[in-house]
């Protein structure tokens, strides 16, 4: 059953990929469609970030979680270190923060025609060096 | 004609690009053996689904008790943005063909991002093929990894890593909050999701904030020049 859902939303993802790249170029480019998506990611990772966080089976509840997101947010603000490292960065992870740097700069000057921002997804468990994006 | 410099330095940034994700991949990798998956399925979703922020939803929302379907629907929407990526990419990189059945998988934000960055189109090819191949490889990787190590584990939970997610997600959304309407929209959303949440299934907030999404777009946006909305 999980298989099922897994290789569907697989499946679903692929071919969302390739509409674009394939589909006559005219079809997305309708103004309603374009101002719409960019909202989703935000409404939807806010609103997975709630429920996460705020949730126990069917009831509201406050705990620890809040209190772990509420670092998390901290760290995010402040760009700083993460909740969790590992050991000393090795002296090889100075390329990630010239590519960190560079995407950020990319990211400033590049436009979508829809507008959307692109940012680099970075690690924030587990990361091994505070990356900076934007 | 692309120039050493230049291609060294892309690789450079392709290179460090998958480094960051691969170490993403290892909190993935924990976190989906955390919510129940098996190592076969963490790393078949790394393999087959490919996009951040998709595979971290849905077992998001398998990890909070959802359905996989729920999951599923909610990742896939959160995948629309790659369609837009692609219309993007298509005249870009310039791929005709069966090419673009296989181009099609690499199309996620941080190839898009390398390969636009780039002004002639053979630097943009490279780039979002060096990006798309570093993260592929290390993605996977990271994904075994992190799910090997955590599978060992005899009580996973005592990582916290089932409290992750939202952080994770908060990375993702914090740089897309830069004005008013996403923060506004973002506040929105989570207030609409947890009004829903006492009373429908888990992960159906998540879809009933997606369809309101929708129908905000298509009716409250100004009508596109020569539409008949009302």
């Amino acid at each position: 059953m999980v298989w099922a859902g897994l290789l569907l939303a697989s499946a679903g993802c692929y071919l969302l990929k390739l509409a674009g790249l394939s589909l006559p170029q005219q079809w997305l480019q309708n103004a309603r469609i374009q101002r719409t998506v960019p909202l989703l990611p935000v409404a939807l990772l806010a609103a997975l970030i709630a429920t996460l966080t705020f949730s126990a089976g069917h009831r509201l509840v406050l705990d620890v979680r809040a209190a772990a997101l509420g670092v998390g947010a901290i760290a995010v603000l402040l760009r700083g270190p993460f909740l969790v490292s590992m050991s000393a960065a090795p002296p090889n992870f100075a390329p990630t923060e010239s590519a960190s740097e560079r995407l950020s700069r990319s990211c400033g000057i590049a436009h979508a025609p829809f507008g959307i921002p692109i940012e680099t997804e970075r690690p924030t468990w587990l990361s091994v060096q505070p990356i900076r994006v934007g | 004609m692309t120039s050493s410099p230049t291609s060294r330095g892309i690789v450079r940034d392709a290179l460090g690009i998958g480094i960051a994700s691969g170490a993403y991949a290892l909190s993935f990798g924990a976190i989906a053996t955390t919510a129940g998956l098996s190592v076969v399925q963490t790393v078949a979703l790394s393999v087959l689904m490919f996009t951040g922020a998709s595979q971290f939803a849905l077992v998001g929302v398998i990890g909070g008790g959802g359905s996989v379907w729920a999951g599923a629907a909610t990742a896939m929407l959160l995948a629309t943005r790659n369609a837009f990526y692609g219309v993007r990419l298509s005249s870009l990189l310039g791929v005709r063909g069966l090419w673009r059945v296989a181009t099609a998988h690499f199309v996620i934000d941080e190839t898009t991002a390398m390969a636009i960055a780039r002004d002639i189109v053979p630097e943009s090819s490279f780039a979002f093929w060096a990006t798309g191949i570093a993260v592929f490889t290390l993605w996977n990787l990271g994904t075994l990894i992190g799910a090997l190590a955590t599978h060992a584990l005899p009580n996973p939970k005592v990582l916290g890593f089932d409290a992750a997610p939202p952080a994770a997600f908060l990375a993702l959304l914090a740089p897309r909050l830069r004005a008013r309407e996403p923060m506004a929209i973002a506040i929105l959303a989570a207030v609409v999701a947890m009004v829903f949440l006492p009373f429908v299934p888990a992960g159906i907030p998540l879809l009933i904030v997606a369809a309101l999404v929708v129908l905000f777009g298509l009716f409250h946006l100004p009508a596109p020049r020569g539409g008949e909305w009302h």
